[in-house]
């Protein structure tokens, strides 16, 4: 099994879906879903980088840095039974007591999410 | 051996409870016959060897009745802790080949048993010793099976894990991506707090209490013989030696 460790973070646009078992679920799909996400995220947040982690086989997920460390993470969900319907798991300030926990059925809605949980986190940090 | 004892401790058994094991262990005549290297353990991100070692004492030494068995009871019982300066009953012809002293065994024998070692040569304290073994390996075994019932050496029964279930490093970022699943795998919804307010170790409690229950299946996942454990509307994917894998939902 080869796990990937993608590090081109400024450039979503160039990510390849890992190769893995179908078995572990569409990577493509999933690659894509979380590609759409990077791409408004560097948009829409100033100074953020964007990492497309895969630590192993089945296991992706988009990282976002930004001037504060790692703000968030986002995963890439899909219903059992409707394996064309993916949503977005995004889990701000992960790893910290303060992590907290979303869910976003569009990128727009996940956008939202992460905007105005980073500002809410940096007026925590600078307090 | 000593490894053994030492995760032994690890673990937290109350040695101080019992009596010191010794240092120096019993040499065999057939080292192979009697040690037989066979477990790989995780302890707190450390990975070690740990040594099963036979119970049948009696297979190197002709003296020995198997640990719990009995037999040789009415020939010669262990002395009791605190009672081995009492005398010793006279006995002849097979009491008295059982009842032998162990050195006398070893010394005369080990050119026949042991290709010129001696086939055993225990300490003083022998039955201390070997009850405290005894007890180590008992708790030893307690702890690889992790209420699999899967035991060491043991061929693995199907549907069950050959070691402790071993949750891995990834199984933070597992936890983000299925907490939902875990949370929805009932009705109504258990309300599994988020990862980092305790979410993370709730669903480790409810893989280690869902795989103590037994019932996993055989099952081929990604190519690798998994077992399945299926638990509401989600199923929990083990590789067989008890590595946590991932959730799938039902």
């Amino acid at each position: 099994m080869v796990t990937r460790h993608m590090i081109e973070s400024q450039s979503p646009t160039s990510w390849d879906a890992p190769d893995w078992h179908p078995d572990f679920g569409n990577a493509k799909a999933e690659c894509e879903h979380l590609r759409k996400l990077a791409v408004a995220v560097l948009s829409t947040i100033p100074q953020s980088t964007v990492e497309l982690i895969v630590p192993e086989p089945g296991l992706m997920f988009l990282q976002i840095v930004t001037s504060n460390g790692i703000a968030a993470e986002a995963y890439s969900l899909c219903d059992a039974k409707e394996t064309e319907n993916h949503r977005y798991g995004l889990f701000l300030s992960p790893g910290t007591p303060r992590e907290q926990e979303f869910y976003a059925n569009s990128v727009s809605q996940a956008i939202c999410i992460l905007q105005k949980g980073l500002h809410a986190d940096r007026e925590m940090v600078g307090t | 051996m000593q490894r053994l004892l030492k995760n032994a401790r690890a673990y937290g058994n109350n040695r101080a409870a019992r009596p010191t094991i010794p240092k120096r262990l019993p040499a065999t005549a057939n080292p192979d016959s009697a040690i037989v290297p066979s477990l790989h353990v995780e302890t707190e991100g450390k990975r070690s060897s740990v040594h099963h070692i036979r119970p049948n004492l009696r297979s190197t030494t002709g003296y020995l009745p198997p640990f719990g068995s009995g037999a040789g009871s009415g020939a010669v019982s262990r002395p009791a802790h605190g009672d081995r300066g009492s005398p010793q009953p006279r006995v002849t012809g097979a009491r008295a080949w059982q009842t032998c002293p162990l050195s006398f065994i070893s010394n005369n024998m080990a050119g026949r048993l042991g290709r010129g070692q001696p086939a055993y040569i225990p300490s003083p304290d022998w039955s201390r010793n070997l009850i405290d073994y005894e007890d180590a390996i008992s708790h030893a075994v307690s702890i690889f099976t992790d209420g699999t019932g899967a035991t060491p050496n043991a061929e693995r029964q199907p549907g069950t894990l050959s070691g402790p279930v071993q949750l891995g490093k990834n199984f933070e970022k597992k936890v983000r991506k299925h907490i939902d699943q875990v949370r929805n795998r009932v009705t109504p919804p258990e309300d599994i707090p988020s990862p980092g307010k305790g979410g993370i170790k709730r669903v480790a409690e409810i893989i280690h209490e869902r795989v103590a229950k037994g019932g996993g299946r055989e099952a081929t996942y990604a190519g690798e013989t998994v077992v399945a454990f299926e638990d509401g509307g989600v199923t929990y994917i083990f590789r067989s030696n008890g590595e946590f894998w991932t959730i799938l939902g039902n």
